[in-house]
């Protein structure tokens, strides 16, 4: 019996060695590199409509693709791997709201000073930021589960059977919170366009 | 179909795969309803209107740095399997259990949380709060790095250099970081640089990464946030002690990047093994001090330190003045993110390097203008030097650190006689992917 346990302890050993070579191969990283590559535009978007600031979205997404590396040994194997990205990010974005909450600088009027040029020049910035406060004035007053949805149908693109695996929700519980969602700007949408009209 | 189904499905219609035969059905009862198809144009009109007009650019260092912090992680992994092959050839007996209690502690790293990291999380809070009634801030502290050289780069064989650090946190925002031959600054709206050995001037948007990581020390309230998100990171040591009215919490970190190549080891604080001492005040929990020390095995040497820090000191406004640089123009570096070149952008480092070398070599200054647009307002300076030198050889580029371009390694000989030899830093993460020589001359 300790002979055949301790073939079984070597083969185990065999099959360990085996998957930790792979698993920590070169090729990882190329695999990782499609990954980021395929998924980086969208994730970014994602972050910086949520964070309303470039160099704050490039580190979460960043901090994404490393957890995605260090916690799945088979990233071609991930079941899901855009829901398991878009999740990712979401509670990236959740924890870093509740952080911002504790700073300092979390005025709209402060964001702008903490944008970092990078590809954006100083005059994309400015729209992007204008974008930003825009969209937030927009979504700002609509309950927490139907202005999600309607980003990530709107901004991000995902269908509402996406959403629904996203979310854990039923499909039918995501369109009645889109259409929800839709008619409650609509309203906010004419009151806009009348300020604007001069009514 | 009725209008009320209708009503309860149309969402259908925007989203982004709308299954049939209820897409068709919905169609034939909209274009037979007009009080529905308003509906669906009103709902049309919402959702025209919340489209996103203007998309952020994904910065191109976004890749760069993901697989620059993980090839280190996946290098010291190779070794360590590498090491655990060469046991199992030689050692028989127990061999699997061994192998298979190793490879338990690689495949889940023990994530070591020092024991006072609650204690340092729950003071750093404090003392986040606390400068928050800080309106300006002067720190005065040395660096072993080079006066006129960039923010980041530390050396421990380098000697001390005077610092400043001013900062008005009144908006709009304003500061200052004089190192003597290097000074940037911003005046609320603009980043400046200013190069006193070859007397250039660069600005950009806010936040243009001109002081590179002392762009931390400018806002407390940000190196504080970074102490606080790195004490749960895994490597990072935590000891938080109380003494005579102080409080001193070290913080021990490993170096950051990829380091298959080590030349940008121990050049900057991130990318060095380091020991990052604070003192805060017990009372105010305001920052009163920090020193910084890069670990090489069991040498330990000091590599900044301040002097002092004040907090709510008057500043004198012309410190944040563009003006006050007499005969500086300066240059906008955002022009630098749009520049083209089919030639520097269809080639390796190398071959730019060897181009810019060529250039420099027949006086042809106007063959290299787009490489050595970083220059444009130093070039006098870097003609007198290197025009006419003779290229005794270009090497192979290799990636170091946290740089997300490449270093090319040169041996030339230069007009008056004098051999230099160095590594040309070339960066291509720009909108067009264009080589640009970006230090080591």
């Amino acid at each position: 019996m300790f002979k055949s346990f301790r073939a079984a302890l070597a083969s185990l050993s065999r099959m360990l060695n085996k998957n930790m070579e792979e698993s920590y191969g070169r090729n990882r990283l190329k695999k990782l590199e499609q990954v980021i590559v395929e998924f980086q535009d969208q994730l970014f978007r994602f972050a910086f409509f949520r964070t309303g600031n470039l160099p704050d979205a490039q580190d979460i997404v960043q901090d994404v693709f490393i957890k995605l590396y260090n916690d799945t040994a088979y990233l071609d194997k991930v079941d899901n791997l855009k829901g398991y990205l878009y999740r990712s990010i979401s509670n990236a974005c959740i924890d870093y709201s509740r952080r911002k909450s504790r700073r300092r600088f979390d005025t709209l009027e402060s964001i702008p000073k903490r944008q970092e040029v990078g590809e954006n020049t100083t005059s994309d910035n400015l729209m992007l930021m204008e974008e930003y406060s825009r969209i937030e004035m927009l979504l700002d007053g609509l309950p927490e589960e139907q202005s999600e949805i309607v980003r990530l149908r709107v901004f991000d693109g995902l269908s509402f059977v996406e959403i629904a695996q996203l979310q854990e929700i039923p499909v039918t519980t995501v369109k009645s919170r889109f259409k929800y969602g839709i008619d409650k700007l609509k309203s906010k949408i004419e009151k806009v366009k009348e300020v604007n009209h001069g009514l | 179909m009725d209008c009320s189904m209708f009503k309860q499905e149309m969402a259908v219609l925007f989203d982004g795969i709308c299954k049939e035969p209820l897409a068709s059905e919905l169609r034939a009862h909209m274009h037979a309803c007009p009080d529905c198809k308003a509906d669906f144009l009103e709902m049309r009109e919402v959702i025209d209107h919340l489209q996103i007009r203007h998309m952020p650019s994904t910065p191109v260092s976004l890749k760069q740095n993901v697989i620059n912090n993980l090839s280190k992680e996946d290098e010291m992994m190779r070794r360590k399997l590498k090491q655990m092959a060469l046991l199992n050839s030689k050692i028989k007996k127990g061999v699997a259990v061994a192998a298979i209690l190793v490879a338990i502690m690689l495949v889940f790293p023990l994530f070591r949380i020092g024991a006072g990291s609650a204690k340092a999380d729950s003071l750093l809070e404090s003392s986040i709060k606390a400068t928050e009634s800080v309106k300006s801030m002067v720190i005065r502290l040395k660096v072993r790095t080079i006066a006129h050289d960039n923010f980041a780069l530390v050396d421990t064989k380098y000697d001390m250099v005077d610092h400043t650090i001013s900062k008005s946190f009144e908006a709009p925002e304003k500061w200052r970081v004089d190192k003597g031959d290097r000074v940037a600054f911003c005046d609320g709206m603009n980043d400046y640089l200013w190069i006193k050995t070859v007397n250039a001037g660069y600005k950009a948007g806010l936040n243009a990464g001109f002081v590179e990581w002392f762009r931390l020390l400018l806002n407390p309230e940000s190196i504080l946030m970074k102490e606080q998100q790195g004490i749960n990171d895994k490597g990072a040591k935590v000891t938080v002690k109380e003494k005579a009215g102080m409080i001193y919490l070290t913080i021990r970190s490993k170096a950051q990047g990829n380091f298959i190549n080590d030349y940008c080891k121990n050049r900057s604080i991130q990318e060095s093994d380091n020991r990052r001492e604070y003192v805060f005040d017990a009372k105010t929990k305001l920052l009163k001090g920090l020193k910084i020390y890069i670990l090489e095995g069991t040498r330990e040497t000091l590599i900044l330190e301040t002097e002092s820090i004040a907090y709510n000191v008057p500043i004198i406004p012309s410190l944040y003045d563009a003006s006050t640089f007499e005969g500086v123009t300066f240059e906008d570096v955002n022009k630098l993110k749009d520049v083209k070149s089919e030639t520097f952008s269809s080639i390796s480092s190398k071959r730019a390097a060897e181009i810019v070398f060529e250039g420099m070599a027949r006086n042809d200054w106007a063959s290299i203008q787009v490489p050595m647009s970083q220059y444009a307002s130093a070039l006098d300076a870097i003609k007198k030097y290197f025009a006419g030198l003779k290229v005794i050889k270009v090497g192979e580029p290799f990636k170091s650190g946290l740089y997300p371009g490449e270093f090319v390694p040169y041996h030339i000989i230069l007009k008056d006689g004098s051999v230099r030899k160095h590594n040309l830093a070339l960066r291509n993460d720009n909108k067009n992917k264009v080589w640009l020589v970006d230090g080591g001359l």
